[in-house]
């Protein structure tokens, strides 16, 4: 399989949404499945595969990542901040990964990594929030749950399923009923046996109100799961003592990989970046995100190479085409997608947006960001998109993304 | 445990950051409106705790020096300063005596929310500070007027990268967005992406420069065209803008609903309270005048509203160090923060914190054990004086909670023997973890 066969993917996008209008007769837009529950109860799909999730928060330049160095209208509008063809990482068909890129370069070539081009929705307004509550929420507008957290809401509850590594809980794992678990980046020992014991007795969700059994279920939630995971963690990282700086990518995911290789049930993994809002004097700030995605996914993927770990990588937006005044780009709408893993089949996938037919500016998506998670759903959990994506007949897997 | 007792544990956890010892007893014996009063008072705006010091030249001058060792005792300088001012307010906080001042210092900080991790030089983000307890209880246009001005958010949102003929429009934008108008619901956006460009224009041209510790408009960056925000059109500048925002008819109910979903229970702008005190509040919101109304709403007192808050980790850490007298001096009581998801003056974004479920995590649950237990070394003696079966009821009323629920009932009497699990155990519990 070569990659050329892999850019004709778009041909493939039309054959399979005229495919699915003539087969798939539910269009339904407000089905979300109704839990179903049990010991016997379905798994959540019967997919081989683990997903990570990493979320890149600020709106990521899909320009200054997979850039077409050799594209006039691209030089032309990003004058300072253009990079030349001879400075990217050559990907073929005229684009090239950013410099820093070096160690994905080597997994791209390995074919281990998929970029499929020009993926937003329609009605991008350019708001971080929305915006990312779109992404995370799948939903036509945002909602309270997130795409993943719906994928919980099936079958029964189960603290390992999905794992957030850091701080807080995104969206994208919040269910109806059932949530991701959280687990610090940074080892966090329970204080005595018997204050964990007696934690226990206390962490009893109640009938109660809502908030108040949903701290208890987050205590019961945290035994379950610190056990293994502080087994799995091995030699503790170094405490750092600096209050504001955020753990960095590689940390997580070097976490995830002790996870996965210590054989924990987890299906979804969420990892995240931030600091990609770049509206000023982007050059060395992007230099620096780069580098950073390049260190956590250039490390994880060749560690993880020989298992079934799909890793989706996606922004809120893409950043304006044309530079500003101030050497950095504004919010834009569309922008590239990474699924990475020995399970994708590697190369461009979709057609690149014109950089010249532009939306007010932005690039227009030509895939809606709800046709990738549809593959992903298929292809790496094993479950029905229409399960957990409303009106998902309407967003048709990308055509051999696996 | 009386109705009066609650209700004012309820208002010091809500119009505050909870009650120290005593309060509660003397508050209920005062009565609910009087203790909203006291607690409304404006006060000298003192505080025990001694300011936290600068030295900005001396910072600037060891980051920019072309030589590493000097640019890394630059970089601790940084670290420690941030630390510094971080410690300094928790324990502002945890000293108050006038709280609602600073539990408006605190949301005005999370609504206008900028970060250390950009703005970099500490100095700046404690003049925002100073700001918001200054002006966080007045009239709501006069603080975002001195908003727009502020050298830390000039430096967040790019302002001095905004200039005439290549706009940038970061700070137009969530003037909008986040602070005065709400991003809208239900496909009904109070502006569109016209008004934001032209906001930006109307932005141009002030920045802060640090040398002159000063914020200058420079007329030659700045974009004197005819701009229309908001249908209203004129040689706008951005003090312009923000009058003509503020005084959008979208403007007061999106602001009323951030506080009510602060301090009572989460809520949008067309929710009916919201909407009765955003009326109440025309044609200029007063915050001063608002708070009064807010908490003396029936629905402040109702159920849904007394279950209806998860308090912030900022909120745990500075309520518990009230109830347990403990001056939290330690960094290593406020590193912790981190863990728990929230570090003040480094929000996630310019969005903020997010509220209630997103605190109950297991990744919380696990942090929060782990400082409690550090927190009950220092507070064990909350429960002194009180017999093993005394104690449990003992440490509700010092954390101001009436009644435990079973679980946690069983859970504290098989601690009653040991304080330190005991109290550890309670800081941990559910019903502490409400607001």
């Amino acid at each position: 399989v070569t990659r050329r066969q892999f850019l004709t993917g778009l041909a493939g996008t039309g054959a399979a949404i005229a495919l699915g209008a003539c087969t798939s007769g539910d269009d339904d837009v407000s089905v979300i499945p109704a839990p179903t529950t049990g010991p016997t109860g379905p798994a959540r799909g019967g997919g081989p595969g683990t997903l990570v999730v990493l979320s890149l928060y600020g709106g990521n330049d899909g320009l200054d990542t997979v850039i077409p160095a050799g594209d006039a209208a691209y030089q032309a509008a990003r004058g300072q901040l253009a990079r030349s063809a001879g400075e990217v990482l050559d990907l073929g068909d005229g684009f090239g990964f950013h410099p820093a890129l070096k160690q994905l370069k080597e997994q791209w070539d390995a074919e281990r990594v998929a970029i499929v081009r020009g993926v937003g929705f329609s009605d991008l307004d350019r708001s971080h929030f929305h915006c990312m509550d779109v992404w995370q929420s799948a939903g036509e507008q945002s909602t309270a749950t997130g795409w993943l957290g719906r994928w919980l809401d099936i079958g029964k509850r189960d603290p390992f399923a999905a794992i957030a590594v850091g701080d807080g809980l995104p969206l994208l794992l919040q269910g109806g009923k059932a949530t991701g678990s959280v687990i610090p980046v940074l080892p966090t020992p329970l204080p005595t046996p018997s204050i964990a014991t007696w934690f226990r007795t206390m962490s009893v969700a109640s009938d109660g109100p809502p908030l108040l059994a949903a701290a208890a279920q987050a205590g019961a939630d945290m035994l379950a799961v610190d056990q293994r995971v502080s087994r799995a963690r091995g030699r503790a990282a170094a405490i750092d003592d600096d209050p504001v700086e955020t753990v960095g990518l590689a940390a997580q995911l070097e976490l995830v990989a002790s996870l996965i290789e210590a054989g924990l049930p987890t299906r979804v993994y969420s990892v995240q970046m931030g600091g990609f809002d770049t509206h000023a004097g982007q050059r060395p700030t992007r230099d620096r995100l780069m580098a950073g995605l390049d260190d956590g996914l250039g490390r994880f993927l060749p560690r993880v190479a020989d298992r079934p770990v799909t890793v989706l990588v996606y922004s809120e937006f893409g950043r304006r085409v044309e530079i500003n005044g101030s050497e950095g780009t504004d919010h834009g709408r569309a922008g590239p997608v990474f699924v990475c893993g020995s399970a994708v089949r590697g190369g461009f996938h979709g057609e690149e947006p014109s950089l010249t037919e532009l939306d007010e500016g932005d690039l227009r998506s030509n895939v809606d960001f709800r046709s990738v998670y549809a593959s992903v759903l298929e292809g790496v959990l094993g479950v029905e998109p229409a399960d957990v994506i409303p009106g998902a007949s309407r967003y048709k897997p990308i055509p051999d993304l696996f | 445990v009386d109705e009066a007792w609650l209700d004012v544990a309820h208002l010091h956890r809500r119009a505050g950051f909870g009650a120290r010892p005593g309060e509660l007893e003397d508050g209920a014996a005062r009565g609910f409106d009087a203790e909203l009063l006291r607690l409304c008072a404006p006060g000298a705006g003192s505080s025990p705790i001694p300011e936290p010091t600068f030295d900005t030249d001396a910072l600037v001058a060891g980051l920019r020096s072309n030589d590493p060792a000097t640019r890394k005792s630059a970089v601790a300088h940084l670290r420690r300063e941030a630390r510094g001012l971080i410690v300094w307010w928790i324990r502002r906080m945890v000293a108050a005596d006038q709280p609602l001042r600073e539990k408006l210092t605190w949301f005005w900080h999370g609504h206008f929310a900028t970060s250390l991790e950009k703005v970099k030089l500490p100095e700046l983000m404690y003049w925002q500070n100073t700001t918001f307890r200054l002006l966080g209880t007045g009239p709501f246009p006069d603080l975002a007027q001195a908003v727009a001005v502020d050298p830390a958010m000039l430096v967040w949102l790019d302002g001095a990268l905004n200039i005439k003929g290549a706009p940038n429009e970061n700070f137009a934008r969530e003037c909008l967005e986040l602070f005065t108008l709400g991003h809208g619901h239900a496909g009904h956006q109070p502006y569109g992406e016209d008004d934001v460009a032209a906001a930006a224009r109307a932005f141009t041209g002030t920045r802060f420069v640090r040398r002159q510790h000063e914020v200058v408009t420079q007329p030659a960056r700045h974009d004197d065209d005819m701009k229309t925000v908001l249908g209203q059109t004129g040689r706008w500048h951005g003090t312009d803008i923000v009058r003509i925002a503020t005084s959008d008819p979208a403007s007061i109910p999106f602001v009323v609903s951030r506080l009510w979903s602060r301090l009572a229970r989460p809520a949008g702008p067309d929710d009916p309270v919201v909407m009765e005190l955003a009326a109440a509040s025309r044609p200029v919101l007063d915050i001063s005048a608002l708070m009064p109304r807010l908490f003396t709403h029936h629905e402040f007192r109702a159920d849904a509203t007394r279950v209806g808050l998860v308090k912030q980790p900022v909120e745990w850490l500075v309520g518990t160090c009230r109830s347990l007298g403990v001056d939290p001096d330690d960094p290593r009581l406020v590193i912790p923060l981190r863990t728990l998801g929230q570090v003040p003056f480094a929000p996630p974004s310019v969005g903020g914190w997010p509220a209630n479920r997103a605190w109950l995590t297991t990744g919380a649950a696990q942090a929060r054990l782990a400082l409690a237990s550090r927190l009950a070394e220092l507070g064990r003696g909350a429960v002194d004086g009180n017999s093993p079966a005394a104690r449990v009821e003992a440490i509700g009323r010092t954390l101001g909670i009436g009644s435990w629920t079973p679980a946690t009932t069983d859970a504290l009497r098989s601690a009653a023997e040991d304080p330190h699990a005991l109290v550890t155990l309670a800081l941990v519990a559910p019903e502490h973890l409400m607001a």
